[in-house]
């Protein structure tokens, strides 16, 4: 299904996604206010996180934007994105 | 012009002799440690934009090693002002005279359960790519090597893989560098030499002995612990290893190692790509960096921009 996300949904399901995604990919739960890579995160596992987050939410994050590379700062990325003019569309 | 430039790290006299001595001075700050652990924690995920570095990754990953990541102070802006920092620079001149430039910068991480590196000198760096990588001039042929200054990004504790050195072991090369290793990326992480787990991603660097039956002298050995921001500067033919990285509870130890010769030294003679460690790179993209002073020699291609446009801050 492709679908439009509405404002002001979501964040709660975005958030929850991006950690099931963070948690598959490390293999283990993971804090969302802390960095990645301090939680057992390589460079390869964060890109395949980071390529799994634009598949499943047709964004495009751009890394270089994130300060750090937590759930929460991912969140906030995402976030974003979706709620910019030129919309982007949400993959199940 | 502020404190902040005009401010100078050259060493005492005395800090110049100690160095002479032992083959290494430090550790020393290059960043306190919170700015480091801040610094870190973005960078690495620029570093993640391949698009200005200057080695491709085709063919360059193998085993334990990406020598595609050799030389990333070439693009990134904030390893390009790493090399230069004057905490570095000004000790680094102060051994080699004010000429100076970074031939090469490697990172060298050590994540939980990784082995330990073998104990090794380097002189010309022919030792994995069977050519040498620099070439001192005739007149100076009583030196050779690199001086290498190596930062931790993150911590380097005894047991996350710190750096071990044999002080006052630079003068004398126990190895020789063209006999040649063979490459076994099997052996990585499963070898134990003197009841430690080391190896030489991949390589076996006991197969360059001049005597296979020498033993290092680890009884002299000495670890280099230090805190994130924290460098120290050797020669690298100073004997040197590290730790394994045994704490499986703790972060990966991160190394940053810039390269340093003076302007009189030829950086890669009559080579065309670095081709080790299982992999390959091609030269096409690469310069030189000039970090203090000038260079009348002209031995060397150099760059004084980053692939980017951030202009290198010559001392």
């Amino acid at each position: 299904m492709t679908a439009q996300p509405r404002a002001g949904t979501a964040i709660a399901d975005v958030r929850a996604t991006i950690q099931a995604i963070v948690g598959a990919v490390l293999e283990r739960d993971v804090d969302p206010s802390i960095d990645v890579f301090d939680q057992g995160a390589t460079s390869l596992a964060f890109i395949r996180i980071v390529a799994e987050i634009n598949e499943r939410f047709g964004v495009d994050v751009d890394v270089a934007e994130l300060e750090e590379a937590s759930v929460d700062a991912l969140l906030a990325l995402v976030t974003e994105q979706l709620k910019s003019p030129d919309p982007v569309t949400v993959r199940d | 012009m502020t404190d902040t430039v005009s401010r100078s790290f050259t060493p005492s006299a005395d800090e110049v002799a100690k160095f002479h001595e032992l083959g290494y001075l430090g550790p020393f700050t290059v960043y306190e440690e919170d700015e480091m652990r801040r610094l870190w924690k973005r960078e690495r995920l620029r570093l993640m934009d391949r698009s200005g570095a200057v080695y491709d990754e085709g063919d360059a990953h193998s085993g334990n090693t990406n020598i595609a990541n050799y030389d990333r102070h070439l693009d990134s802006t904030f390893l390009a002002d790493h090399i230069c920092r004057p905490e570095i620079v000004d000790r680094v001149a102060a051994v080699l005279g004010p000429n100076v430039l970074c031939w090469r910068s490697e990172f060298f991480p050590k994540y939980p359960g990784d082995e330990g590196t073998d104990w090794h000198q380097a002189d010309t760096f022919a030792f994995a790519s069977g050519k040498p990588q620099i070439l001192w001039p005739e007149s100076e042929k009583e030196f050779g090597g690199t001086i290498t200054v190596w930062t931790a990004f993150t911590e380097a504790a005894e047991d996350t893989g710190c750096l071990q050195f044999i002080p006052g072991t630079h003068r004398t090369m126990y190895y020789d560098e063209t006999k040649g290793m063979h490459y076994q990326p099997d052996k990585i992480n499963s070898q134990e030499k003197g009841g430690v787990n080391r190896g030489f991603y991949g390589y076996d660097y006991r197969q360059l002995q001049k005597d296979p039956d020498w033993r290092p002298p680890e009884d002299r050995a000495v670890s280099m612990v230090m805190r994130p921001g924290e460098a120290v500067m050797f020669w690298s033919t100073m004997m040197h290893a590290s730790k394994p990285h045994s704490a499986p509870g703790k972060e990966m130890r991160l190394g940053f190692a810039g390269r340093y010769v003076p302007t009189s030294v030829a950086i890669y003679p009559d080579t065309e790509d670095v081709d080790e460690y299982g992999g390959r790179v091609s030269l096409q993209e690469y310069g030189a960096v000039l970090v203090a002073g000038t260079d009348t020699y002209g031995h060397n291609r150099k760059v004084t921009t980053t692939t980017k446009g951030h202009r290198f801050p010559t001392r």
